[in-house]
C-alpha cells in the first residue's frame, strides 16, 4: 500500500460516512433518520428473481 | 427477420401515427351488425354470469329493463341466471366502454374513425356522475337518462358531427394536456373545448330551442363527458397494433370487475388474465373501502395510449382526486410509466415536464423485467348492485397478466 492510499483509508474511518443504498429502502431510511447522508436506488433483480422469465427476458431482449 | 424492438417501434408509430376524429353517433345495433338482440357487450375480458361482480350484475338487470327484454329488476336477473342472454367483451367487436361498460342495440354510440388507418372504434355516451349505469346503477332515474340520451341526445349529437365534417381529436387531446386533464379521472379540459367546437353545428342542426338547450346542458354539466371519447379514441389507435409479429406491445387492457385482462400485439386476441385488484383512493361521503368493488372497466384503454395514470404529470389536481399523494409527486408517476413504455408522444407533450411526451407502447419485457405495474386513473363502483360511484382512485394492473403473455410472447418467438 502506497502512502496515498493509506490516507483514503484514513479517512474512510475518520470522516462521515457516505452512503449509496441499492435494493431494501429500509437500509436507506434507516441510515437517514440517524443523519446519515445516504443517496437511494431503487433496484430489484430482474423479473423479481423468478429465475423462468429472467432466463426468458435474456432470451427476448433484442 | 425483425428484432422485437423493431417490430415494438411498428407498433409504437402505428399508434402515433394515427389520425383519430369523432365522426358519428349511430345506434348500436347499426354500428355493430353482429349485436343480435338479446346480446350484451360488457367491459373487461370474457366473463359468465355467475361469475360477474355486483355492479357488472346490476348495469345486466338494469340494461335488460332498458331493452324491453325483462319487466322488472329481479326478472331480469331471473332471465340472466337463466341463459337468456349473450355475454360478450366490447373490445370483441370493435368497441370500448367505461366502467361496466354495457353496450345494447338500442344504445347510441359515439364513432371515432382513425383516417390514416381507416378504422373505427365505438363507445357509449358517458351519462354523467353518480348513480349511472356504469357504476351499477338501474333505478328509475338511471334509465330515465338513457332513454333520454338514445331519444334525444345521441340523435342531436349525430346530426352535429355530420354537419360538421368530424372532430379531429389529436389536437384537442394536445391542448387538454396543458390544461390540466389526463383523459380518465379529469376530462374538464377537453369536455369544454369539445362543446366549444360542437356547439355551433348544435344549435345549426336541433330539432328545438328545448332539445338544444337540454343538449348544452347535460353536455356542460359533465366534466367528465370527454372520457367516453377518449376510449373510443384509444380503442381506434390501438387496434391497428393488433396482430404485429415480434411485437411487445400491450394493444389493450381492461377489467370486468373479477379478471384484469391484457392483449399483447404478437399475439393477436387472446387475453391474458388475473383476478383484479382494489383501487387505493378516497371515497365520497358516507362510503368507504369496505363498499368498494374492485376495479372494472375498460377505460385502461386511455392508459394503454399513454394518458391516464401515464400521463398523471399533467394533471397535477387528480393526483389529490384519486388520492394518489401530493401534486409535487404527479410526475413520478409519469416518469415510472415511462420505465416500461416504448417511446415518447411527441404529438401529446406535458408542459411541467419540460414537454416531454406521453409515455406510450407498454413493452411486457419492461413491465416483468422491472416489475413496474402500469398505473391506471379509475372510478370506483359500490359492490353492490344499483348504488353507483363511491370514489375515485389508483390501482395497479396485477403482473402476472404480463407474466403470462410473456411466456406465450416467448412461444412465439420459438423461445422457450
Amino acid at each position: 500500500m502506497d502512502q496515498r492510499d493509506g490516507s483514503k483509508s484514513q479517512d474512510l474511518l475518520t470522516s462521515s460516512p457516505r452512503v449509496v443504498n441499492v435494493g431494501l429502502e429500509m437500509f436507506a431510511s434507516t441510515l437517514a433518520a440517524g443523519g446519515v447522508r445516504v443517496v437511494h436506488v431503487e433496484w430489484s433483480p430482474p423479473a423479481g428473481g423468478d429465475s423462468r422469465l429472467a432466463g426468458l427476458l435474456e432470451k427476448l431482449r433484442t | 427477420m425483425k428484432s422485437i424492438d423493431q417490430a415494438n417501434q411498428e407498433a409504437l408509430k402505428r399508434i402515433l401515427d394515427g389520425d383519430p376524429h369523432l365522426v358519428d353517433v349511430v345506434s348500436a345495433a347499426q354500428a355493430i351488425p353482429e349485436l343480435t338482440d338479446r346480446m350484451i357487450l360488457h367491459a373487461g375480458p370474457p366473463i359468465s354470469w355467475e361469475r360477474m361482480c355486483g355492479p357488472l350484475r346490476g348495469a345486466v338487470m338494469g340494461i335488460a329493463v332498458f331493452e324491453n327484454w325483462a319487466s322488472d329488476l329481479d326478472a331480469a336477473a331471473a332471465k340472466a341466471a337463466a341463459g337468456a342472454f349473450a355475454f360478450a367483451p366490447n373490445h370483441h367487436f370493435g368497441a370500448v366502454g367505461p366502467m361496466t361498460g354495457m353496450t345494447t342495440p338500442s344504445q347510441p354510440l359515439l364513432v371515432v374513425e382513425n383516417r390514416t388507418f381507416g378504422n373505427r372504434a365505438y363507445c357509449a355516451i358517458n351519462e354523467g356522475l353518480g348513480k349511472v349505469m356504469r357504476f351499477g346503477g338501474n333505478d328509475a332515474e338511471v334509465l330515465d337518462r338513457l332513454r333520454w340520451i338514445a331519444r334525444v341526445l345521441g340523435p342531436a349529437l349525430g346530426r352535429a358531427l355530420r354537419a360538421g365534417g368530424g372532430i379531429a381529436l389529436k389536437p384537442l387531446i394536445a391542448r387538454g394536456l396543458t390544461m390540466g386533464d389526463e383523459m380518465h379521472q379529469r376530462n374538464v379540459a377537453c369536455s369544454s373545448l369539445l362543446l366549444r367546437q360542437l356547439a355551433p353545428a348544435l344549435a345549426q342542426t336541433a330539432t328545438s330551442t328545448e332539445e338544444l338547450a337540454a343538449c348544452l346542458a347535460f353536455i356542460g354539466g359533465n366534466d367528465q363527458f370527454f372520457l367516453n371519447v377518449a376510449m373510443a379514441m384509444g380503442k381506434a389507435l390501438t387496434d391497428p397494433a393488433r396482430n404485429i409479429a415480434g411485437s411487445s406491445v400491450v394493444t389493450a387492457m381492461s377489467r370486468n370487475g373479477t379478471d384484469f385482462g391484457i392483449r399483447v400485439a404478437a399475439t393477436g386476441d387472446r387475453w391474458f388474465t388475473a383476478p383484479v385488484e382494489m383501487p387505493a383512493g378516497i371515497y365520497f361521503p358516507g362510503f368507504s373501502e369496505r363498499d368498494a368493488n374492485p376495479d372494472i372497466g375498460d377505460s385502461a384503454i386511455v392508459e394503454t395510449i399513454g394518458l391516464g395514470g401515464f400521463a398523471m404529470a399533467a394533471a397535477p389536481a387528480v393526483v389529490g382526486y384519486v388520492g394518489a399523494g401530493r401534486a409535487s409527486q404527479a410526475t413520478a408517476f409519469t416518469r415510472a410509466m415511462g420505465e416500461i413504455a416504448v417511446g415518447p408522444n411527441p404529438a401529446w407533450v406535458i408542459p411541467a415536464m419540460d414537454f416531454a411526451g406521453v409515455p406510450t407502447g407498454i413493452d411486457i419485457r419492461l413491465v416483468v423485467e422491472t416489475g413496474v405495474a402500469p398505473t391506471i386513473n379509475t372510478g370506483i363502483a359500490h359492490r353492490e348492485p344499483g348504488v353507483g360511484q363511491v370514489g375515485a382512485g389508483v390501482v395497479k394492473a396485477p403482473l402476472k397478466c404480463f407474466e403470462d403473455a410473456l411466456v406465450a410472447f416467448a412461444e412465439t418467438m420459438g423461445v422457450a
